[in-house]
């Protein structure tokens, strides 16, 4: 069995207790505006271009065989309509301009590289997280990969968008410690709106959540993605508190929100594709505190905040 | 500003007689007086050159404009030549290249150096001259063209100090103490009619009599500022430093205080000898003193904290080191390691201090240790593993006592303590000339396999290290004539008794020869791309390769691209960090069965401090690297090759056999905004390390600071905002503003982690 991988970062303390090897599968069913990995969207495997890399020197068209690829004064023009992903280009290019956005690993391919870091996972309390994309999407993977990581003793957590069948959900929590579970907007109209989705199986899943929690097998911790002209309205996140308090009540260890950035615009850049946010600022310290107080005013769980914010006054 | 560093409340704020001294220390290093110089490139890649010694003399004759190496010095330059050069018993009776002759300059010059003491100071010692400034340092002909030799082939050497005496030694035994057994050493020698020993012990008399009268003027001078003093508090500060100066001349220091002000005349006089040293484990030195006087409840904590604290403002870059074990296996860790991290904790600034991590460690200091560095985020403290470096020195032969001793005493490398000498950090080899001279022959005998290329390069290594070996045994047979460490070796186990100096042979037990290795990571990452580009993938000829970075890959940049491309060390890929390990165990190989002439193996220091930035003197190498870029610094990779993360490169370092090796240290930049919304930062540092010497890995050198905001600090020096950034440079410390300027621009080209990923 085989996944793409399309990133692994090692040593990261962002997504989850401890020092983390995170994973990021392949395919997304869902559309935020303000998606942080486009790259990550397809199900499969593409090339991508980085212009400032690029030297000019022609190599990939001489490689191409489908004529996807042509010079223009921005360098090169990748036409994914032509595109067969072959990757001959990627392979020509001496720079690495183009190159494939993921790699394929077998289930334990990727074992083997992550308990490379097993020691940093042991001596700071960490483990393996698998992200995406969404990585319940390949269920099958995770299950088997998560089996590996138990039977070695690794600490495992599920970084998801909750937007699958239950039955899915029930069978890789089998193998999960900690859930980290993206609650964006509870309103389901604007869910729809923003990420393209329903969000009602996604409510449903995480209620279900509950009775593992409960007997304690499985932790939670709820991200809330804090994005300009969206989700960073007061209204968005008192709701997010009121079903906390409401539905998952005593369930949820911590909840984080992440304060929006726009540093993946060169991905997008990459892709060739246009991006609604690629001009939005991060947002100011004195927001995100003023959204942190109203969200632990509400008493629902612990309450941190996270990302790069500007210093400055409240606005 | 922007924010260069973390920002962090202070745990320990000094009072204002602390803050009125940091900012005269301050001041003097702003203004470029404590700075450190090296006479240049050549210097700085195979540390000799004709042009002079390893530290560049400031006044005299053999003046260099050099290179600053950054604040890091104990010598405040007070602009102007000893005034009595001309007098100098050298130049006045005639040279004489012995350690008596050696000694009576010694004592000239200390004994005309003046007593400075500044107000508000309770510890003193200050000096302006260093024995290179007036004395003849010149290792001769027949060295000198060996050195060129060995240069050619791609090595050079010096010897001067880089080892570290055990100043256990004298704050037991006293200045006095030191000096009766000279006399009684002198005596005997005399009878027995060894010319060798009697010259040497009568350098170490002057050597011994000039300390005892240099520390005796500061308790007269102290004295005479006490009787023409008028604010109480200042006046008994003076009658303070002179009762401990008149006692500790000659005595062994009787309280903490003595104590702390003994080790400060020891490390003076030690510089003024004109180079650096490792000064050992200060937490054991002074601990009982420290029990004792808190006992009595003659001194408090916070007391002892401000005379440390004073200490390090005097001495500057120093390196002490703490922790570790001692000869039981057990933990060494004491009050006073707490105390000393108090101290730099307290005054912010900074101090080459060592922490030897072990896995028994108390944890309450590890954590408290982790917690000042990520605070203060300058690379202060270093981290060293000591299951390691103890390791190392049972491999090389050391018995199991001995090696228990052995402490973090430099930049990146370990001694044991008045037992070793071992040319730690002076000598270098040059790994890219092998590499180009393999290239050579494997084209001009038409080599078609990558083996025979890389058995080619073993061999030219070996030829590099031969040369080496013969140009230092030459030097070895004159060291202790033209340049004794005589003020070291007061303070060793062995010299003494047996008449000889540190640096003759077997003046002490240990004299092993050390040998920084520059440019690993890039000779590496070269012949990986030559065996997937040249023999495996057939793309290039070797010869193709070889013309393409004689000319700096002109015209050639595809090709170029290409071997930039592939897989590099340090993202923890076993393929190329299998060559990484290949080409290390081939070194220590070498150096196993090399032997000095004092019968004692050859040991490889994966590490070279600062070569590294004069790249050009390399030139280009196959491994995309052009001339101008600076190579590999020490062991990590090469600057914006390591893309996977801290732990990848992290691991890439930890797969070789470290205790084969004396030195090889991780050297980290993070961002501060790693930080940002976490709590009990120092957390992240202690697991790191932890993970990272559970795996064997050697010492840390850990920055933690925005290298992007740190740019303007280069062309802004004179912004009084950026006069406290003080960077951990290679082992050690110095203020950023204070660097040469090819120093601060390879800084901050360094790989800037952002948190291990956002």
């Amino acid at each position: 069995m085989k996944a793409l991988v399309f990133d692994i970062y090692k040593g990261t303390t962002n997504d989850g207790p401890g020092m983390r090897d995170t994973v990021f599968l392949k395919g997304c069913p869902l559309r935020c505006l303000w998606c942080h990995n486009p790259e990550g969207i397809p199900f499969e495997n593409r090339v991508w271009y980085e212009r400032n890399v690029c030297i000019g020197c022609g190599e990939c068209l001489k490689a191409c065989e489908n004529g996807a690829l042509s010079f223009t004064p921005d360098g090169i023009y990748l036409d994914y309509s032509k595109c067969k992903s072959c990757m001959k280009c990627a392979d020509a290019c001496p720079t690495g301009a183009l190159s494939p956005i993921a790699e394929a690993y077998t289930v334990e391919a990727l074992a083997q590289e992550v308990l490379k870091d097993r020691e940093y996972f042991f001596s700071s309390g960490g483990g393996v997280t698998v992200s995406g994309g969404e990585a319940m999407w390949q269920k099958d993977f995770v299950c088997s990969f998560f089996e590996i990581m138990k039977k070695n003793h690794i600490h495992t957590a599920l970084d998801t968008t909750g937007f699958c069948k239950w039955e899915d959900l029930e069978a890789v929590i089998q193998y999960t410690d900690i859930v980290l579970y993206d609650l964006k907007v509870i309103d389901g109209e604007l869910h729809k709106q923003w990420t393209g989705v329903d969000n009602q199986g996604i409510l449903t899943n995480i209620r279900n959540l509950k009775k593992y929690i409960a007997a304690g097998k499985l932790r939670l911790w709820i991200r809330t993605p804090v994005i300009p002209g969206y989700t960073d309205r007061e209204e968005i996140i008192c709701e997010i508190a009121e079903f906390i308090r409401q539905q998952l009540s005593g369930c949820v260890e911590r909840w984080e929100l992440c304060a929006f950035n726009n540093s993946c615009v060169r991905k997008y850049e990459k892709l060739q594709l246009e991006w609604c946010m690629k001009r939005e600022g991060i947002l100011s310290q004195g927001k995100m505190n003023r959204l942190t107080e109203l969200a632990k005013a509400s008493r629902a769980t612990e309450v941190i905040c996270s990302g790069i914010m500007k210093e400055g006054k409240i606005l | 500003m922007a924010n260069i560093k973390f920002q962090a409340e202070a745990k320990f704020v000094p009072g204002d007689r602390i803050k009125a001294l940091q900012k005269r220390s301050r001041e003097l290093a702003v203004s470029g007086k404590r700075n450190l110089y090296t006479a240049n490139e050549t210097q700085l890649v195979y540390h000799w050159s004709d042009a002079g010694n390893a530290i560049a003399p400031r006044s005299g004759e053999h003046k260099f404009a050099g290179m600053s190496l950054g604040d890091h010095g104990c010598r405040v330059d007070c602009g102007m030549d000893f005034p009595l050069l001309d007098q100098m018993p050298s130049r006045v009776d005639g040279y004489v290249e012995n350690a008596e002759s050696w000694g009576k300059d010694f004592k000239f010059l200390l004994d005309h150096s003046p007593a400075e003491i500044y107000e508000n100071e309770t510890i003193v010692g200050e000096f302006h001259w260093e024995m290179n400034e007036v004395r003849k340092y010149d290792f001769g002909e027949h060295v000198k063209a060996l050195g060129r030799v060995a240069r050619e082939l791609g090595a050079g050497g010096n010897s001067h100090g880089h080892t570290c005496p055990d100043y256990n030694i004298g704050l037991k035994q006293g200045w006095g103490g030191i000096l009766e057994r000279i006399n009684r050493s002198l005596k005997k020698y005399e009878e027995l009619e060894n010319q060798k020993k009697t010259t040497f012990l009568k350098g170490a008399k002057y050597t011994c009599e000039a300390i005892i009268a240099y520390i005796n003027k500061y308790s007269e001078r102290a004295y005479e500022l006490y009787e023409g003093e008028k604010d109480p508090e200042q006046k008994e500060r003076y009658l303070k430093i002179s009762k401990a100066c008149k006692n500790i001349s000659t005595n062994p220091p009787a309280s903490f205080y003595e104590g702390v002000q003994w080790l400060t005349f020891a490390v003076i006089t030690d510089r003024i000898v004109g180079h650096g040293n490792g000064y050992g484990r200060i937490d054991e030195y002074l601990i009982a003193l420290y029990r004792n006087d808190i006992d009595k409840k003659v001194m408090t904590h916070e007391e002892a904290r401000e005379y440390l604290a004073e200490m390090f403002l005097k001495l500057r870059g120093q390196f002490f080191s703490m922790g570790g074990r001692d000869k039981y296996g057990k933990d060494a860790t004491n009050e006073v390691s707490f105390l000393v991290m108090e101290a730099y904790d307290m005054i912010d600034d900074y101090n080459n201090l060592g922490v030897m991590w072990h896995a028994d460690m108390n944890p309450e200091f590890y954590a408290y240790v982790c917690d000042v560095l990520a605070r203060h985020g300058a690379g202060i403290p270093s981290l060293v593993n000591y299951d390691v470096i103890y390791q190392t020195e049972l491999r090389s032969g050391v018995p199991e006592e001995d090696a228990a001793d052995v402490c973090y005493s430099g930049c990146q490398w370990y001694c044991i303590p008045g037992k070793e000498y071992c040319d730690q950090d002076t000598n270098s080899v040059v790994l890219t000339d092998p590499m180009f001279r393999a290239m050579d022959n494997a084209i001009a005998n038409n080599y078609t396999g990558f083996e025979q290329l890389y058995e080619e390069f073993v061999k030219e290594l070996k030829k590099t290290c031969d040369a080496l070996r013969v140009f230092k045994d030459a030097q070895y047979d004159v060291i202790a004539n033209v340049w004794p460490e005589i003020v070291t070796s007061l303070n060793c186990h062995t010299t003494i008794e047996r008449g000889l100096d540190i640096t003759d042979h077997r003046g002490v037990d240990y004299q092993f020869t050390s040998t920084n290795i520059l440019g690993i990571p890039n000779v590496c990452d070269s012949l990986f791309a030559i065996q997937k580009l040249v023999y495996e993938k057939n793309m290039y000829t070797l010869k193709e390769v070889r013309d393409a970075v004689k000319e700096n890959w002109k015209d050639k940049e595809v090709m170029r691209q290409r071997f930039l491309k592939e897989h590099k060390y340090g993202n923890d890929y076993d393929d190329v960090d299998g060559m990484y390990v290949r080409i290390t165990e081939s070194i220590a190989d070498i150096m196993d069965r090399m032997t000095n002439n004092r019968g004692q193996q050859y040991r490889a220091s994966l590490f070279q401090f600062q070569g590294h930035t004069a790249s050009e003197i390399i030139g280009a190498t196959p491994d995309g690297r052009l001339a101008q870029e600076p190579l590999a610094h020490g062991c990590n990779p090469t600057a914006g090759r390591n893309t996977r993360g801290l732990t990848a490169t992290a691991n890439s370092c930890a797969k070789v056999d470290n205790k084969k090796f004396l030195g090889g240290s991780l050297q980290i930049e993070l961002q501060p905004k790693f930080f940002d919304g976490k709590n009990e930062i120092y957390k992240y540092v202690e697991e790191f390390s932890t993970a990272f010497f559970k795996k064997n890995g050697m010492q840390i050198n850990l920055n933690i600071m925005d290298l992007e905001e740190l740019k303007d600090a280069i062309e802004h020096p004179e912004n009084p905002e950026y006069w406290n950034i003080i960077v951990k440079v290679t082992g050690y410390t110095a203020r950023f503003v204070t660097l040469s300027r090819s120093f601060q621009e390879e800084f901050v080209k360094r790989t800037n982690y952002e948190g291990f990923g956002i």
